[in-house]
């Protein structure tokens, strides 16, 4: 698993730099967009302040020992730590249906949504956040791990139960081929 | 159908909406940054603060207990006090936004 916290990096992150801002403009560039549909299609809404508290939480760490590929992985992962720590609270407080609905999938989208949108909508969130990372963002089963706290091997008997999952989700709702 | 190609037109789609703007991440981070620098930069002094009031009121107490309670001093105790909290708490500029 690519735990960013463990000693090796944490040795390493203390002669490491922050970003500078021109730096930092180039990696927003870059992965904004792909940062902020993931949101959307994992909570279902246009969420910018989740989008605002990944990439200031990113700014406050050391990333200059690591590989761009492991800083957007480590983007990833903030965004879905703080994704599954709003989900708990709302959990908790089950009263507050508005919010409720929001993570649950059962959501009023903000936007007119596609046939596959809602279908994809209908999976776990997990199951929504691993799709996404693998299929959209094109990141490695290890990396994966790293960003959803899981064990490797983990990571490749629940993608594919993902997949069939939104697969039979799809024939049940007259995707032909799926 | 292939699943890979349908996550993609979403995401294509998700791309037409304008991004929030860096500036203002950068300055929230910025902001983020000074407050945690001013907090630890502060902590030697809340340190000495705590000692220093520990210190006053076991001072005033044996003096009490020596001498007998004296109320017309506990104005002056009070003042010490305040004095000796405001000369620690620093105000330490670390950033303009």
């Amino acid at each position: 698993m690519t735990d960013f916290l463990s000693a090796p990096y944490a040795a390493a992150a203390e002669r490491s730099q922050p970003m500078t801002r021109e730096e930092f403009e180039a990696f927003y560039r870059e992965t904004a967009p792909g940062l902020r549909s993931y949101i959307r299609r994992i909570t279902g809404n246009h969420d910018d302040d989740l989008l605002h508290d990944a990439y200031v939480r990113l700014l406050g760490v050391r990333t200059s020992h690591l590989e761009p590929r492991q800083v957007r992985s480590y983007l990833y992962r903030i965004a879905t730590t703080i994704l599954c720590d709003r989900w708990r609270r709302v959990r908790r407080h089950r009263a507050w249906q508005a919010e409720t609905a929001y993570l649950a999938g059962d959501h009023q989208p903000d936007l007119p949504e596609s046939g596959f949108a809602r279908c994809f909508g209908q999976l776990e969130l997990r199951e929504r956040m691993m799709l996404w990372l693998a299929h959209v963002e094109g990141l490695e089963h290890k990396e994966i791990a790293g960003v959803m706290a899981l064990r490797s091997a983990s990571v490749r008997v629940l993608l594919f139960r993902a997949r069939r999952r939104l697969e039979r989700i799809l024939r049940e709702n007259g995707w032909e081929q799926a | 159908m292939n699943i890979e190609v349908e996550l993609r037109n979403l995401r294509a789609a998700d791309e037409a909406r304008p991004l929030p703007s860096s500036g203002a991440i950068w300055w929230r981070a910025e902001i983020d940054r000074a407050r945690r620098s001013r907090a630890r930069a502060s902590r030697p002094f809340a340190f000495l603060q705590a000692v220093s009031a520990v210190a006053g009121v076991a001072g005033a107490l044996s003096l009490w207990s020596e001498n007998g309670v004296d109320w017309m001093a506990a104005p002056l105790a009070v003042l010490a006090g305040v004095l000796v909290w405001k000369l620690y708490s620093f105000d330490i500029p670390t950033c303009k936004p």
